[in-house]
């Protein structure tokens, strides 16, 4: 079942077209890589998927009204809040689940520090351990990949697996090619 | 999941202390360096303390919205509500803080400043009443302005706003006046409480408008 179409999809700013005419569609349990070169409009398209932005051309229909979780490229973090507070804020408790996920992501020490000193690629890692919590049937990350090491991909790339099996949609972008198999919406021109 | 959202926004103004503790410290500064510039053998009637209140208090809330949705916009974290349709929700819990850690202080520390004038408890008592309510007002609109201006400067957002505040400040002066001449208050008490409803009812919804365009 599809719960979503993309027909003809065109989006345009002061006459520059960052997007022309993509056609596609997407079910549930599909695991959907939106790749490009940077700036070819991959944040857009998911914006225009997540109904952010309006396409200025074209339609998109969402059969669903399912709740998405999504990932940006802004983290979402709050810097002046510690690690642990920072789970809170997101509705997450310090389970033995996330004490885990910090443990792998090696965050566990960190817990009761601000996140305003954690590196960049830390930040990203806790803000992925939302993604992997999710609930939701649809999830849609910007650049996951990016800043983060072989280790904390592979936490994701099994995340993603798991999403796939339980009958889930994950959309997300990326500007790397990666070896595994994900169906992919290429919009290079 | 409501309560959910209230108390994290609570929870992220709380620890963000110097977001709501510095506008109250600027007001008691404000309030406190007031007398000093007048002549304290004068016979300063109470309406001069209460226009300046009036006014201060403005300025205040003014100064403790800066930063309403500036950090959740930069971080991702509106974008992130956006796509739930929680803004809405988000925008009025954000007023609500807001109105609970700046604007009630502000209104207890001009209360007690009113009563140590020896200005009588009845006035002091209205007047807390009076700013209560539009302490809510003002943030009401200075949220608007913020949101107006998100990505240019708070300055433009707020001169457009300002001026929508200025019949609150013409309230405030009826009330002060009729308080002192011992005249009804419940037809000026009643408009004001009257504009609370309506701008804490529509505001909301016009800033979470606003924001989903900035988002786009």
């Amino acid at each position: 079942m599809h719960f979503l179409e993309a027909k003809n999809i065109s989006y345009k700013i002061n006459d520059r077209n960052i997007l022309s005419s993509i056609t596609f569609d997407i079910g549930f349990g599909e695991l959907v890589k939106i790749s490009g070169r940077n700036g070819s409009g991959k944040t857009t398209l998911l914006k225009i998927i997540i109904g952010l932005t309006k396409q200025t051309k074209g339609s998109l229909t969402r059969k669903s009204e399912e709740k998405i979780c999504f990932l940006g490229h802004k983290s979402g973090l709050k810097n002046y809040l510690t690690v642990r507070e920072n789970l809170l804020i997101q509705d997450l408790k310090i389970d033995s689940l996330n004490l885990d996920l910090l443990e792998k992501f090696n965050l566990k020490r960190h817990i009761d520090n601000s996140v305003g000193t954690l590196s960049f690629g830390q930040q990203k890692k806790l803000s992925l351990i939302r993604i992997l919590n999710a609930k939701e049937r649809i999830i849609i990350l910007d650049e996951p990949f990016v800043g983060l090491d072989e280790e904390s991909k592979n936490i994701l790339r099994e995340f993603m697996d798991s999403v796939k099996k339980d009958n889930r949609t994950l959309i997300f972008t990326s500007h790397i090619d990666l070896e595994d198999n994900y169906r992919e919406i290429k919009i290079d021109d | 999941m409501t309560r959910n959202l209230l108390f994290i926004e609570g929870f992220k103004l709380f620890k963000r202390s110097r977001a709501w503790v510095g506008p109250v410290l600027v007001f008691l500064l404000i309030i406190i360096s007031f007398p000093l510039t007048l002549d304290i053998n004068s016979d300063n009637p109470p309406q001069i303390y209460l226009s300046f209140i009036w006014i201060s208090t403005l300025l205040v809330t003014m100064l403790g919205t800066e930063l309403i949705f500036s950090e959740d916009f930069e971080d991702g974290t509106l974008e992130q509500y956006a796509v739930n349709n929680k803004l809405f929700e988000i925008v009025f819990y954000k007023i609500l803080v807001h109105w609970v850690l700046i604007g009630i202080p502000l209104a207890f520390v001009a209360f007690l400043f009113i009563l140590s004038l020896n200005i009588s408890i009845y006035i002091s008592s209205i007047a807390l009443l009076c700013l209560v309510i539009s302490n809510l007002i003002f943030i009401n609109f200075f949220s608007l302005g913020n949101a107006l201006s998100l990505k240019k400067g708070s300055i433009l957002g707020l001169l457009i706003t300002i001026p929508f505040l200025i019949p609150v400040l013409i309230v405030l002066g009826k009330i002060t006046t009729s308080t002192l001449l011992g005249l009804s208050l419940v037809g000026h008490l009643s408009l004001l409480v009257g504009v609370m409803i309506l701008v804490a009812s529509f505001i909301p919804f016009i800033i979470s408008f606003i924001l989903r365009t900035h988002l786009e």
